[in-house]
């Protein structure tokens, strides 16, 4: 059940030149957090910035009550929550969404990261490795510099495969070669694929995956008012027979859909 | 001693001023999570309409100074699925359930009245969404015009006996002019404001921020606007008010209930802060007992203006 909490600021690192990750005393979202999930923080009080700020949780370490954060500086909001020092409370609103759906048993797991696309999928392969269930982790970008907090990466229990569009770390190309390459090498009925990433990415995921019968989930990022389905901004078009678009809401509906759920071509 | 926050809109009575506004707390569901509905005086439902609607392509919100601006396009689940699906989960709670409709004709709105009316749960009120800017096939059109807006309330005023709310658009020249139309076709009481037309543009992209470019203003940014409005539709018309925009904590309710308004609704704050307007009941009413205003009733249209 999503809630309010008041939660202390333990940490907050810069990993990169645009990338921040916070850690947050917070011992009942840490038991409560699934990956795939988000919680909505609050910047500050008064009406600028008006809305929270959406973002998914990147790890919880249920033994020490702690969750972790990861996120590029954009604009206003999240340039005061870089800003923000070890001692700070934060206004934040969650678990909300919904969390990744386990492989079969016997399946490999796939997780493919375009850039910040890496927050939710670091969370699942932190869970699945706790779980004896050895992901594979694709983590492409278009620099070396954005391949953030590959310390933490390195020290989970994955395959961790990179690629950068210039060559700078790991395969030169994208990541959705890396992904077509591995799957070749794999038997359809036995992966699954999460994916988080722009949604150009997203798309040839799906499409990569369709064309030897993989199934997967993806996680999609909208702007959002109130990030629990009271405002019904976030709408995304559903994938339909129909010509009369129907629409699903991104903070309650997913942000994790499975593939084919949400129209990605609109 | 206790302060007394009861109100009267007209025939409805409410347990305190603070409602929360349709198309801000989704069917009620939303929120249950955290606080107990039972606190606020009323609930307003998202609007409904006789078939569902989708509403929008996105995107559909942007966020101003102090703001946001939608165009949700009452997106809604029809009222067979409302009266199916949502109003049950409602009548568990002992606060006003305040059912918003909509419709492209008088027609329309008379049939989506009648279904309602045939249901045996509790409906304590109707507000009448006659201002939404969103929906292309009128809706506005309602309150743009003093005899249609006239002539639809006076249809539903003889479907149902029970206390109907106009709820009016600040997007007309005249918003008195409407509440004098309304009130003479027999409505119970009008609630002022919906949304303000505005845009925002992205000057990187030179593209409209909203999918359907321009939409409704709301939040602490239109304030000022709707006491304003409220001001001005007291000084034309003796029918209670209901007053909206921008309302996020109990010294904004006390600013609208001076105005003007008999009750108010928090719509925007509601996505920000999920229980807010259950916080805005507890402050009231700390700061009447603090005050020694033994009945909050007392202070509505207490407005000192000298002369
Ligand atoms: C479910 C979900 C999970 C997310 N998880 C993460 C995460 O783990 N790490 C992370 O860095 N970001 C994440 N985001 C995106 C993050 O919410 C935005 O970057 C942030 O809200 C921007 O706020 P701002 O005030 O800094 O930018 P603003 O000043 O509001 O806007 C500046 C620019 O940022 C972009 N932007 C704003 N909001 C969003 C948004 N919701 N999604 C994408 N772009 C946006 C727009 O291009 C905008 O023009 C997530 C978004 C969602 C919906
Ligand atoms: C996202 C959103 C959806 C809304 N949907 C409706 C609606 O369906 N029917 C309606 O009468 N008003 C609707 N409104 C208007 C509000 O009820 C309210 O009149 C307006 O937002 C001003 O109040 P506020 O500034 O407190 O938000 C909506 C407002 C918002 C922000
Ligand atoms: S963000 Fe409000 S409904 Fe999804």
């Amino acid at each position: 059940m999503p809630a309010l909490h008041a939660c202390l600021v333990t940490c907050n690192e810069q990993v990169s030149q645009t990338v921040f990750r916070l850690t947050l005393h917070a011992p009942d979202l840490a038991l409560a957090a699934a990956p795939g999930q988000f919680v909505n923080i609050r910047i500050q009080e008064g009406a600028v910035p008006l809305w929270r700020r959406p973002l998914s949780v990147y790890s919880a370490n249920r033994d020490a009550g702690s969750l972790r954060l990861l996120f590029e500086v954009r604009g206003v909001g999240t340039r005061i929550l870089a800003a923000s020092r070890p001692g700070t409370t934060l206004d934040v609103l969650g678990p909300l969404g919904t969390a990744f759906l386990a492989p079969p048993r016997g399946a490999l797991p796939v997780l493919v990261a375009g850039g910040l696309g890496i927050a939710p999928l670091h969370f699942w392969a932190e869970e699945l490795a706790r779980a004896g269930c050895r992901p594979l982790l694709l983590f492409g970008a278009r620099t070396a510099e954005a391949l953030c907090a590959l310390d933490d990466l390195r020290r989970l229990d994955s395959d961790l495969r990179l690629a950068t569009e210039d060559g700078t770390e790991g395969m030169q190309g994208m990541v959705t070669e890396l992904l077509a390459t591995t799957l070749a090498e794999q038997p359809p009925q036995q992966t699954m694929v999460y994916a988080c990433g722009p949604v150009p990415m997203l798309r040839e995921v799906e499409r990569i995956c369709a064309a030897r019968a993989v199934d997967g989930q993806i996680c999609l990022e909208t702007l959002m008012a109130c990030g629990f389905g009271a405002c019904m901004g976030c709408a995304v078009a559903a994938r339909s027979s129909s010509p009369q678009p129907g629409y699903k809401l991104v903070c309650k509906d997913g942000p994790v859909f499975n593939f084919g759920e949400v129209d990605l071509e609109r | 001693m206790s302060a007394d926050l009861q109100v009267a809109v007209g025939p409805l009575a409410l347990k305190n001023p603070v409602l929360v506004a349709s198309g801000t707390f989704g069917y009620g569901e939303e929120f249950a999570p955290y606080f107990d509905l039972s606190i606020l005086g009323g609930v307003v439902t998202k609007t409904i309409t006789l078939e569902p609607r989708a509403g929008n392509p996105p995107p559909r919100i942007a966020e101003t100074t102090a703001g946001m601006l939608n165009s949700i396009g009452l997106a809604n689940v029809g009222v067979e699925a409302f009266i199916r699906d949502k109003l049950p989960f409602l009548q568990q709670f002992s606060t006003a359930i305040i059912v918003n409709v909509a419709g492209r004709s008088a027609e329309e709105f008379q049939a989506v009245l009648r279904r309602l009316e045939e249901s045996e749960l509790r409906i304590d009120a109707y507000e009448l969404n006659y201002s939404c800017p969103n929906v292309k096939e009128g809706g506005m059109a309602f309150s743009a015009n003093p005899h249609v807006a006239h002539a639809v309330t006076s249809t539903l005023r003889k479907v149902t006996t029970r206390p109907l709310i106009a709820k009016l658009t600040p997007n007309v020249t005249n918003i008195a002019e409407i509440a004098r139309a309304v009130a003479e076709a027999g409505a119970d009481a009008v609630s002022a404001i919906n949304t303000l037309l505005g845009m925002a543009v992205d000057y990187r992209t030179r593209r409209p921020k909203l999918g359907s470019i321009v939409g409704g203003l709301s939040g602490p940014a239109i304030k000022p606007v709707a006491l304003a409005k409220v001001w001005e539709i007291k000084k034309a018309v003796d029918i209670p008010i209901i007053g909206i925009g921008g309302i996020q904590s109990y010294e904004d309710v006390l600013e609208f209930m001076i105005v003007g308004a008999s009750a108010v609704q928090v719509g925007t704050a509601n996505f920000v802060v999920p229980d807010c307007a259950a916080r805005i009941v507890r402050d009231l009413e700390k700061y009447c007992d603090q005050e020694g205003i033994s009945r909050v009733a007392d202070l509505i249209g207490t407005l000192q203006v000298s002369t």
